[in-house]
């Protein structure tokens, strides 16, 4: 039996759209109260926009603050020359968001109708802001025939194409992302000054042209891995390009060769070889009991040397020894439990030896010096935002699972340290962590250890995003029924398994409203870290451009614009959650 | 069962690891925190920020590193500030660019450090900046308690008021027009403190009112919810030069009354008389070359055309006597302050005088010799 999409017209119901008069009549003029209140309710909406409008469409308002420093807002003082890591970071994102998209969503459909009633709109805000605005003849003229325009294309377009036609959703982004880079190709030439270079134009078209290409690449590649391998694999390279991003494409490591082939190279042989062979031993059915203890030593071992009293060892106080030292541990918890079979004895070994050559790779570009030359802190602006953004959820997500499973465990002691974690880390407002972190921090600190601020900012917005994501990661783990965990447990699934296959898929569906909500908390509370002397994009708007002589006093403009900014990227963000959320049925069920 | 506890352990020793560490043992001689702060250096590394001041002191730490990291503001336009190129730019950001070039011969070489005015205790007690320059005023509350010493004056600076002509402020007004008006200062600032006290000593009653930034205050002024603004002059006169529209810039008024002392200048961390030496003779070669009538293009013909101004000659390295070596500097290192940067007339000019739009007088920061206060001791 299959339930196909497909409805033949004499099954089909009756159409239940109204003409758009009929609807207006029946919406907002159906009685002489309602009329009244339409009326009322119209006249607010259109003082208060023509209060915005004539605000940012005065002569005063210095406008060209803004498009004269669209690469401070982009990336503050990253040097010139560098940025094509710039460019290459976004590119890494495009190609992996759309090879995501293939993998993931596929080929999403749209209502033309929908479309038609964007349009719609579209035009008539174009008419209302063209009207409301204090512009010059010619301007307002030229504004309000697009806005006809606009209109009267929604108008043939809804006389013409069949009611409950479909068209492919990605066609129409990549059609309006084409429209937004045609744009900046001519808008240049009609706007003074001259903002918008081609070394921006040529490098957001290649972008372009590279998302559309890997997206057909996905379509094309999905289908012969395997869909559910593809998706794994996405996974996975999502997380590698944070650190790649970071660590290697941005901050440019410069190399120290003595210190590689003195240290990083023999730590790396060590690990990978030493590791290999310790998981080869207790990767064992037969010694089972004594890997287990070997790996418990490891782990106890492992822990001790985060402490002082290893301090004047050799080279066990290193990062780069102490990180993969408690990987290794972990990993050699998990092998006498899943390296039974000499098949997977082999793969323990073999993503050990994996995991082993990544970290020896990103802790010897971590603590190498940055190869830029580079006038301040890093990055800052738009780029340190999403930076920040994106990093810290993808840290708090995973722990704020982890607490909320903590806080609802039936083992006390996960409950008592989960509980009292998010409830002083709820307790305490961000900015005080963030103040923890620049200022009492560095004074805390062995002399020898410098913290970058970013990294400082990284750790103090996921601990405080954890403790929220938690609790409503809880609210989800609440909604589950009773019967659900029954069920599982009478299926002979354990706690892992229940956890990971039933209970946690149907709690974060439930709850996904508010993780979005929080993932959008996050974003904009990236905003804080002005505090610490980083210039993310919202401090760029209200002290660098205002700072500069040429703008002194423009920071409402950039105020706006920054807003603005901001709105499109939780707008963005709250749409997508929207499509996800009816995908999965989230409120239907 | 045995199995299950240890996949537990495994869980507890992530989450550990993720939260710094609650569990781990204290360090006998650090304060009780320093496990934990240490656990979260994990990723820390990545800003590879070693090499802070040693046994060698700042300047030794300075010539290891290659750059010179400088704390300043990137909001005050004239002093710190980062032009649409991302390029940090102004009166303090000169001074960075100076030392550099004294130091490390390239004026290039600074790693600018944005220093929110909160945390310039901070900075300077860890040493997270070799030097601050960042309109920071000279008192005797910070020279005790923030662990810095403060470098000489670069800058003289005092707060005055503005009001507006239209509501009766003369260019002879006093603290009497403040008399039950709404004063409008920058919070957190010494501005905010002299405002009071000078209030309760003129007997005037004001309605005192705090905003974050300059930027606040000048709406105030214009919408009318402030009667006067208080602040350095510095400021106040950048920020009347700079105001839009033009009626309302003119309406603006500075009387000359000044009810503060403002000296500006350079912090560095306390005890290290080399390094503090080296700041301060950056500043003194400045002076001493706007003295002598020396500038960035001038300086070589200078020296070959006046060979009897031994002073000169040791202090730019012309000479064999040079004292530079002695500071643990080049011997060419102010001559690269001033061909790199340029005179103390040349760092004014360039950030505050008539050719920006700010056109500030001299005032104070005259040489001594013009009847300001800047009097740089001789090199010998």
């Amino acid at each position: 039996m299959s339930t196909s999409t497909q409805y033949d017209a004499e099954t089909a119901p009756p159409s239940t759209a109204l003409h758009p008069v009929r609807w207006v009549r029946d919406n907002l003029f159906s009685s002489w109260w309602n009329s009244m209140l339409t009326v009322v309710v119209a006249l607010a909406v259109v003082g208060a926009l023509y209060g915005v409008l004539n605000f940012a469409f005065s002569p005063e308002r210095q406008w060209n603050s803004v498009t004269s420093n669209i690469r401070l807002y982009a990336t503050f003082a990253y040097p010139e020359t560098d940025y094509w890591r710039v460019w290459a970071s976004l590119g890494i994102v495009v190609v992996l968001a759309s090879l995501s998209v293939a993998a993931w969503a596929g080929r999403p459909e749209v209502a033309v109708s929908k479309l038609i009633r964007g349009v719609a709109f579209a035009g008539a805000a174009v008419l209302l802001v063209f009207v409301l605005a204090p512009l010059s003849g010619g301007v307002r003229v030229t504004g309000l025939l697009i806005g006809f325009a606009l209109m009267a294309l929604a108008f043939v377009a809804w006389r013409t194409v069949p009611a409950g036609k479909q068209v492919p959703l990605l066609a129409v982004v990549a059609a309006l992302l084409a429209l937004a880079l045609a744009a900046l190709w001519v808008l240049p030439s009609f706007i003074e000054p001259m903002v918008i270079a081609l070394s921006t134009t040529i490098p957001l078209t290649i972008q372009f042209a590279i998302g559309i290409a890997a997206y057909f690449y996905g379509m094309w590649l999905g289908p012969r891995v395997g869909l559910q391998r593809f998706r794994s694999i996405l996974v996975g390279l999502w997380l590698l390009s944070v650190p790649l991003i970071y660590l290697v494409v941005l901050r440019a490591p410069a190399w120290d060769w003595d210190t590689v082939t003195s240290e990083d190279f023999p730590i790396w042989v060590a690990f990978a070889v030493g590791g290999s062979l310790l998981l080869r031993v207790i990767a064992d059915e037969e010694r089972k009991t004594l890997g287990r203890l070997v790996a418990v030593a490891l782990v106890l071992f492992a822990i001790v040397a985060w402490t002082p009293l290893v301090a004047t060892w050799p080279w066990l106080p290193l990062f780069k020894v102490r990180i993969p030292l408690l990987v290794l541990a972990l990993w050699a918890m998990a092998a006498p439990s899943f390296g039974g079979s000499a098949e997977s004895r082999r793969s323990t070994i073999l993503s050990w030896i994996g995991i082993a050559t990544l970290m020896a790779f990103f802790l010897a570009a971590a603590t190498s010096g940055s190869g830029l030359v580079i006038q301040t802190n890093f990055i800052g602006g738009l780029l340190l935002t999403l930076l920040l953004s994106i990093v810290s959820l993808l840290l708090a997500f995973p722990l704020g699972v982890l607490l909320a499973l903590g806080r609802t465990s039936t083992l006390p002691i996960f409950r008592v340290v989960s509980t009292a974690y998010i409830e002083v880390v709820r307790g305490v407002p961000l900015i005080t962590i963030l103040f923890f972190g620049a200022l009492f921090l560095p004074l805390f600190l062995p002399e020898e250890i410098r913290v970058d601020s970013v990294i400082r900012a990284l750790i103090a917005i996921s601990l405080f995003g954890a403790a929220y994501l938690a609790e409503n990661v809880r609210g989800g783990l609440q909604a589950i029924p009773k019967g659900q965990y029954e069920a599982a447990k009478a299926m002979g699934l354990n706690t892992v398994q229940m956890t990971m296959l039933i209970v946690l898929p149907q709690a974060l569906r439930a709850v996904i409203p508010a993780l979005v909500g929080q993932a959008i908390a996050i974003f904009k509370d990236t905003s804080l870290v002005f505090i610490i002397g980083l210039t993310e994009i919202l401090a760029v708007a209200q002290k660098v451009v205002p700072g500069q002589p040429s703008f002194v006093g423009s920071q409402r403009e950039n105020l706006l614009f920054v807003a603005f900014v901001y709105w499109i990227f939780t707008f963005t963000f709250s749409r997508a959650s929207q499509r996800l959320e009816r995908k999965l049925g989230v409120g239907e069920r | 069962m045995m199995k299950r506890l240890l996949v537990l352990l495994a869980v507890l020793a992530l989450v550990a690891a993720a939260c710094g560490g609650e569990s781990e043992t204290d360090d006998t001689t650090e304060p009780t925190e320093t496990t934990a702060a240490a656990t979260e250096t994990t990723a820390a590394t990545g800003g590879g920020d070693v090499g802070q001041a040693g046994e060698g002191g700042t300047l030794a730490a300075v010539q290891a590193r290659g750059t010179l990291i400088c704390g300043v503001n990137n909001g005050v336009p004239g002093f710190g500030f980062v032009d649409d190129t991302g390029t940090f730019s102004g009166f303090d950001v000169d001074y960075c660019r100076a030392i550099a070039a004294a130091v490390l011969g390239d004026s290039e070489a600074v790693e600018f450090r944005v220093v929110e005015a909160a945390d310039r205790g901070t900075v300077i007690q860890t040493g997270e900046v070799d030097v601050l320059i960042r309109n920071t005023t000279y008192t005797q509350s910070r020279d005790a308690q923030w662990g810095g010493d403060f470098g000489v004056t670069t800058f003289y600076d005092g707060q005055g008021f503005m009001g507006l002509q239209s509501a009766g402020v003369t260019a002879d007004s006093g603290p009497e027009v403040w008399d039950g008006a709404v004063v409008c200062t920058i919070q957190g600032t010494t501005s905010e403190l002299n405002a009071t006290n000078l209030a309760q000593v003129s007997g005037v009653t004001i309605d005192l009112v705090t905003y974050a930034d300059a930027d606040g205050y000048m709406n105030a002024l214009q919408s009318g919810q402030c009667d006067i603004a208080t602040t350095d002059k510095s400021q106040l006169a950048s920020r009347k030069a700079t105001a839009s529209p033009a009626e309302f810039s003119e309406d603006l008024i500075i009387p000359g009354f000044t009810f503060s002392k403002e000296p500006l200048g350079p912090v560095y961390q306390a005890n290290d008389s080399q390094w503090g030496d080296v700041v301060n003779w950056t500043v003194f070669a400045t002076l001493i070359a706007e003295e002598k009538g020396i500038t960035s293009a001038t300086l070589a013909d200078y020296l070959s055309s006046n060979p009897d101004d031994t002073e000169a000659a040791r202090l730019f390295g012309a000479a064999e006597d040079q004292l530079q070596g002695d500071m643990g500097l080049d011997p060419l290192a102010f001559a690269n302050v001033i061909t790199q940067v340029g005179s103390y007339a040349e760092i004014y000019e360039r950030n505050l005088g008539p050719d920006t739009p700010f056109n500030l007088p001299r005032g104070l920061n005259e040489l001594w010799s013009n009847g300001g206060l800047l009097y740089p001791p001789p090199a010998r």
